[in-house]
């Protein structure tokens, strides 16, 4: 009998030691944000769109962080929280504000110290709000609208340049080439397509142009989704500028140059301000012989970094495709930005994140520009969007001579040169 | 703004040219609407079927778009055809809502099957002859954009004979008329509506292969066609071809000028306001059902 | 006695009860896939007045949903307006709006497909005004200035006051379908959607029906965009306007049951999660979600006409129980 009991005893409290031992193990395993003295695994958040419109595009800002956030890991990750490993919780924002508030809800309850994206503006108001109410870090990527960071917030960080950096950059180039290629440039016309994304651009430039001592005779604003550009193009070719400066997106930049061309429009140059479609990959390959002696201003990587080449080889081999420079290298900038910011705070803590954040001066990324510092509203103070221009076949970065790879080709030739 | 003769000749030109595709497309969904008294809602999404076809064509075996359709005009027909087979002959009796619903589901599920499919990638081709044109005292008329005008011409006379001329074409045009007259007069109503179903998506299956050259495939690209076609239809239904083939003219037309007069976005604006004013004061003799 | 109704009124009661507690366990995440359920609830229950008991196939209802939401907003961000006056305030242009376009037409005889084109350019027109309008914003929309958690400015910190203004909103709405259906209206808005010609020829007047029909649900809608506008404190033409807000407001109720009091709520509650799931399982295959709405439009509008509700509730009655 007395055997008995001792055994039932020993039974019972074998059984519950096991099963704290279970409990404890579970609890162990799960990604605590409050046990951020050490934790063995950090989540960081993209939110891009991968589904919708602006799908492929959205894919590869997040393959861009994805690739950052594996080789942070490879490499040991994060050194001063003995080589925690990031882990990338990706979402999607179809591109909707709504549903890039409820991504952001998500990612943050399931614990991300700092999310990457996105690059849609509408989207961007929403999720960086979000961010700020809980005091997780956003680092957007694009986004181009003025108060996604003029609201005060703390938390909200962006890399591209700023819709007015951009126009003064622009304006810049315009006269440096006319000036460096001895060419008379004076006036221009802006066309745009006609959301938030064209007309804010255009707005700026218009201004920027302007104070630059050239002529805007006419800023012509038209819907993306049209069939035809015919007629603006009609006004183009009565108006006779000096430079057409489009701001498309991709399926438009390949009817406008068609319709440049067939109505045989000639500039002196055709030069994209921060042109999304005429940078895009499709551009080229689309349009083949007419896209050639482009030009566009565009949020590229800077192909002369000393990453850049290493990052390329490894996006190919990782994604069985070259990167999109624009979205991939400035994602992949952002990821490692984050590690690096992390790394700095010596915490998993989003606040001291923040502050890493805020006081970056980062040079191992892959933008056209200096280091990361972002001034006190969190715009990334020293990149610049560069110019690249469509030259046999391929989008080579021409200006700023420090970023680029060959030197640009102005004036343009003729249609007829071209097409020959 | 400078504004001066051949600006708005050019965008006469413009227009009229960009009309025709208009009109063609405009004319299958009359077509359809005329003798079944259906709006297709999916009419969009077939085009787009049409313009993928035709530029899977021309990246894999090089086809030219106009030859490719030897291929999307059969391919949509059939398509069209098994539509109305399939889906459209179940509801052929039911209310205009429950029809409506239908075409709208369908078109649903095609667009965004070709999203899942073909990725949301805008894709264009680059024929040799892309910018060749004819000019003509300094109004230039793009190559490409002509070819598309002169077939859908031809095929608007074609259809118009067949229609007219045709055994065919007359049982089509009873059934329109007077569904259960034709019915009793022995013509097979049931095999009407296939034709006419396969005959309207033909349409776009010729329209979508004629606009590629200058146009781009996407998804969605459905949309851009489907409104003023909309508007053609009802600017005159299917009384009478030409008159329907005018009105496309008409539609392409009021958006290029509109593009001129006009500051850039509003001009869609242009083309829905000439269907609101239709559609409100437009008499509609043919269509009290 | 329990009988059928009982069985019913119980049910309501037992989930209302449910959803008004349940944000008490709910953390912001979840709250939030509620909260959409409620609006489109609500804009489902005020499309089925019109699209569903009056048989009148709106597409372009966003364009209430979007004169609520521009409505409140300019008057609230450049007059300091509280969005609860703006709230009403936008109702009464949308619902003078939907007059407009009712009057015009129902007096000139656009019915079915016309209606339907007409509407369809009535959304698309109200979005091109709103992208090239200036005063309005244009395509850069309106951003709200956040404000501190104001009862007065309608902005809450927490998401949970939004749940229950939602959820108001959807009960509300829920109830005018009801007290429709039970009444005089609602008998002649289903008579016009059978067969027009005969209600006239009863002696009902028919566009006056229409007229309040439209009227009401342009109300109702309009107030869903203002909810909207103070929730994500962002607007702009795309986001409230467009036909492709427009289908995904008439989903809900043609799934779920149009013409009927239950079937839009549970067309929002189907679609909803089914959504969210999608997003978050299927993220990789761009649409895959919506291209099964078009194949479920397609399957009810063919085999169940009127909707998974009426036939679930059919399903649910077990025969052998007291006939209702």
């Amino acid at each position: 009998m007395i055997k008995q009991s001792a055994e039932k005893g020993g039974i019972g409290r074998r059984a519950f030691l096991k099963a704290a031992g279970a409990v404890g193990l579970v609890l162990g395993g799960m990604p605590l944000r409050l046990s951020a003295a050490e934790p063995k695994e950090i989540l960081i958040g993209d939110i891009h769109p991968t589904s919708g419109g602006n799908a492929e595009y959205g894919k590869a800002c997040q393959d861009g962080t994805r690739l950052a956030v594996e080789q942070v890991n490879a490499a040991g990750g994060i050194k001063s929280l003995k080589g925690a490993k990031l882990k990338l919780l990706a979402a999607d924002s179809e591109g909707k504000p709504e549903v890039g508030m409820r991504a952001a809800e998500k990612l943050i309850q399931d614990g991300v110290v700092a999310i990457v994206g996105p690059f849609q503006s509408n989207v961007a108001f929403a999720t960086t709000q979000i961010g700020e109410k809980y005091q997780i870090p956003t680092v957007i990527d694009f986004g181009i609208a003025d108060n996604i960071l003029t609201r005060g917030f703390k938390y909200s960080f962006r890399l591209m340049a700023s819709t007015d950096m951009a126009a003064e950059q622009w304006a810049a180039f315009s006269r440096e080439i006319a000036r460096a290629k001895n060419v008379e440039v004076k006036t221009v016309v802006i066309i745009h397509e006609n959301t938030l994304y064209g007309t804010s651009f255009a707005k700026k430039a218009k201004d920027a142009v302007e104070k630059a001592g050239m002529e805007v005779l006419s800023v012509i604003p038209y819907p993306f989704n049209t069939a035809d550009l015919s007629s603006e193009v009609s006004k183009i070719k009565a108006l006779k500028p000096d430079i057409i400066a489009p701001i498309s997106y991709t399926p438009d930049a390949i009817l406008l140059t068609k319709a440049l061309a067939t109505l045989k429009v000639y500039a002196k140059g055709y030069i994209g301000i921060s042109s999304a479609g005429h940078g895009s990959l499709a551009y080229p390959t689309s349009l083949g012989k007419l896209a050639e002696f482009n030009m566009t201003q565009t949020a590229f990587g800077n192909p002369n970094a000393p990453k850049y080449a290493p990052f390329f080889a490894a996006f190919k081999k990782r994604f069985n495709a070259p990167p999109n420079s624009s979205p991939s290298s400035y994602n992949y900038s952002a990821g490692l930005l984050v590690a690096d910011a992390i790394n700095r705070a010596g915490s998993a803590d989003p606040k001291a994140i923040r502050e890493a954040l805020a006081k970056s001066n980062f040079k191992d990324h892959l933008l056209c520009g200096e280091a990361i510092a972002f001034d006190e509203l969190g715009q990334n103070k020293n990149v610049v969007s560069p110019f690249i221009q469509v030259l046999k076949g391929e989008q080579i970065v021409v200006w700023p001579k420090k970023f680029a790879q060959k030197d640009p080709v102005f004036p343009m030739p003729t249609w007829d040169e071209i097409l020959k | 703004m400078v504004l001066n003769a051949s600006l708005i000749l050019q965008a006469l030109v413009n227009g009229v040219l960009m009309g025709s595709i208009y009109a063609l497309v405009g004319i299958g969904l009359a077509l359809i609407f005329g003798v079944m008294n259906i709006v297709n809602f999916a009419h969009g999404s077939l085009m787009m079927a049409a313009m993928y076809l035709s530029y899977w064509l021309f990246v894999s075996w090089k086809v030219d778009p106009y030859l490719s359709m030897l291929a999307t005009i059969p391919f949509l027909f059939f398509f069209g055809l098994l539509i109305q087979r399939w889906l459209i002959e179940r509801v052929i009796d039911a209310k205009h809502s429950i029809q409506i619903l239908l075409t709208v589901g369908l078109s649903l599920f095609l667009d965004n099957l070709a999203l899942a499919l073909f990725t949301p990638d805008f894709r264009a081709i680059s024929v040799s002859y892309q910018t060749a044109s004819l000019v003509l005292g300094g109004i230039i008329i793009s190559y490409p954009q002509l070819i598309a005008f002169l077939l859908a011409l031809g095929l608007t006379f074609a259809l118009y004979f067949f229609i007219k001329k045709t055994m065919t074409g007359k049982a089509i045009r009873a059934t329109s008329v007077e569904k259960e007259g034709a019915i009793l007069v022995g013509i097979n109503s049931q095999r009407i509506h296939y034709l006419t179903f396969g005959i309207g998506s033909a349409c776009v299956g010729a329209a979508g292969a004629a606009v590629l050259p200058f146009f781009y495939c996407s998804p969605n690209v459905g949309y851009a066609f489907v409104i003023p076609a909309f508007v053609v239809v009802v600017l005159d239904g299917m009384g009478n071809f030409w008159a329907t083939f005018v009105g496309g003219l008409i539609v392409g037309v009021a958006e290029s000028m509109g593009a001129i007069f006009v500051p850039g976005s509003l001009k869609q604006m242009v083309m829905f306001i000439i269907f609101v004013l239709v559609l409100f004061f437009k008499p509609r003799g043919l269509f009290s059902k | 006695m329990i009988n059928l109704f009982s069985i019913r009124l119980g049910l309501l009661l037992a989930s209302a009860g449910l959803l008004l507690l349940l944000p008490l366990f709910l953390r912001p995440y979840l709250m939030d896939v509620m909260i959409m359920i409620f609006l489109y609830a609500l804009l489902a229950n005020a499309w089925d007045i019109i699209g569903g008991y009056a048989g009148q196939l709106s597409l372009g209802h966003a364009a209430f949903f979007g004169i609520g939401a521009y409505t409140s907003t300019w008057l609230f961000v450049n007059w300091g307006i509280s969005p609860w006056l703006g709230m009403l305030a936008g109702a009464a242009l949308a619902g003078m709006a939907a007059l407009l376009l009712g009057f015009l037409c129902f007096r000139y005889g656009l019915k079915g497909p016309y209606f339907a084109l007409a509407t369809l350019a009535f959304g698309e027109v109200m979005r091109l005004i709103a992208m090239n309008w200036d005063v309005v914003g244009g395509s850069l929309g309106i951003l709200i200035p956040l404000q501190k958690n104001s009862l007065l400015y309608f902005t809450f910190a927490h998401k949970i006051y939004y749940y229950y203004i939602a959820f108001l909103l959807m009960a509300l709405s829920t109830l005018v379908l009801f007290l429709i259906d039970r009444s005089k209206m609602g008998l002649y808005l289903m008579a016009i959607r059978e067969d027009e010609d005969a209600a006239e020829a009863a002696g009902v007047d028919t566009s006056r029906y229409k007229l309040a029909a439209i009227v009401v649900s342009a109300l109702l809608t309009a107030t869903g965009g203002t909810f909207y506008a103070q929730y994500l404190m962002y607007i702009s033409p795309e986001e409230v306007f467009g036909v492709q807000h427009s289908i995904e407001i008439i989903l809900r109720p043609i799934i779920g049951g149009s013409g009927t009091v239950f079937g839009p709520v549970l067309g929002a509650f189907v679609l909803g999660p089914l959504s969210e799931w999608a997003r978050l399982y299927l993220g990789g295959y761009s649409g895959v979600h919506l291209m099964v709405y078009g194949i479920m439009v397609m399957l009810v509008v063919l085999f169940l006409p009127t909707g998974i509700g009426p036939r679930l509730r059919d399903l649910l009655a077990k025969p052998g129980r007291l006939h209702g």
